[in-house]
């Protein structure tokens, strides 16, 4: 979805070689030598099943996301390469070297018990509204020896101590943004860009967890072999800018907005706040977690 | 910083929260006071914390005040602030260099 002149979708981000870049590592350090059937869970436009199908050709993927939106990305992507399966049936049966795609919640998968050997999810755990549930879901689909890997950037520890600046500075700047729109608007004779109260979560209450308390929690569903780390990566305007008008961000950040009008705020915050702060990247760690299902 | 002197932010920091709520229609007996929690009893959402520090600058005239200090504590966001807290982190960062 196009808004103006800004790209309100997650794709372009997705595709970037920073994005890709950050989570290139985590999917290449997977041990696929037992996995032939995958379950990439909230797989967006498809980058971690792109980065698997890379390395093993024959992985028989079923990709699943909530947004519709991304679901056409993939299933667009998929389909120009000629391996996209159409339903779930042809897939079981014939799904080697295919992915099928499926619009779905990550809380109630359309698998059997055990029927997955691997279970990957892509910077988006952090969203999962009930995080035991959504564990103990992966921990019934996977096979005994199966494995799960995700990451997500956004936990308590995301931020590397003296870059948070950036972050406050960005919000600070869009919502200047938004004021300069609303004077334009009242010199046009028109009112303040409306905005809907109640539609976001409560301050501060991101429900993200940290490192330790990730390990604690994936234990805690049955995991063994627990294994988290944390990888420092460069995000630079460029990325950041690319982001910032991603519908599933602005909703969030200036909830109650029109998305048009958030998704400008945020872009435009981004050029502001770098260069107020005369830097062009700052780092930001990425937390990586593999488990296995005992 | 004098007890006048802190009052008399605390009276700003206030003043721009009133503003800031101005039409939410909240239900607050006694108003705004020192121990009025952001997020507890004004329902901030995370751009209404933005916009009140925003609105906190123009009253005081100071771009760039590092919120993140007030807001984050040992690489997580804290659960509430009061109008207190805000007071004494501008208090703080009011008279630093």
């Amino acid at each position: 979805m196009h808004t103006g002149d800004v790209d309100t979708s997650y794709e372009s981000y997705t595709d970037h070689e920073e994005y890709i870049s950050a989570n290139r590592p985590l999917v290449e350090s997977i041990d696929l030598s037992r996995v032939e059937v995958v379950a990439d869970l909230a797989c967006g436009a498809g980058l971690f099943s792109s980065l698997l199908l890379a390395r093993k050709p024959a992985l028989k993927i079923c990709g699943i996301d909530l947004d519709q939106e991304q679901i056409d990305i993939s299933t667009r992507k998929f389909g120009q390469r000629g391996i996209l399966s159409p339903d779930m049936e042809s897939w079981r049966a014939n799904g080697a070297g295919r992915i099928v795609l499926q619009k779905g919640s990550a809380d109630d998968l359309p698998f059997a018990d055990g029927e997955i050997d691997l279970v990957v999810m892509g910077n988006a755990i952090h969203l999962m509204p009930d995080k035991d549930r959504f564990l103990g879901e992966v921990a019934r689909v996977l096979r005994p020896g199966g494995t799960f890997v995700f990451n997500s950037v956004f936990f308590n520890g995301t931020f590397v101590p003296g870059t948070e600046a950036l972050f406050s500075e960005w919000m600070k700047e869009a919502v200047l943004v938004l004021e300069e729109i609303n004077k334009e608007r009242a010199q046009a004779g028109q009112p303040p860009v409306a905005r809907q109260r109640n539609t976001g979560d409560r301050a501060f209450a991101k429900g993200w967890l940290s490192e330790d308390a990730w390990r604690a929690k994936v234990e805690k569903a049955g995991f063994t072999n627990v294994r988290t780390g944390t990888r420092a990566k460069p995000l630079t305007r460029t990325s950041l800018r690319l982001v910032a008008p991603y519908s599933g961000l602005a909703t969030v950040l200036m909830s109650g907005y029109p998305l048009e009008i958030a998704s400008v705020c945020l872009a435009e915050g981004v050029d502001r706040a770098f260069d107020r702060l005369g830097i062009t990247e700052v780092p930001r760690l990425w937390l990586e977690v593999t488990a296995m299902r005992p | 910083m004098s007890t006048e002197d802190r009052a008399a932010i605390e009276n700003k920091v206030i003043a721009v929260a009133n503003e800031t709520v101005a039409d939410w229609g909240l239900d607050l007996p006694g108003g705004i006071t020192r121990d009025t929690r952001l997020v507890e009893d004004l329902n901030f959402e995370s751009i209404d914390i933005v916009q009140f520090a925003v609105g906190i600058e123009l009253a005081f005239n100071r771009k760039g005040l590092p919120f993140e200090r007030l807001f984050m504590k040992d690489g997580a966001y804290v659960e509430d602030v009061t109008i207190s807290e805000m007071t004494d982190f501008l208090c703080t960062e009011l008279t630093a260099a």
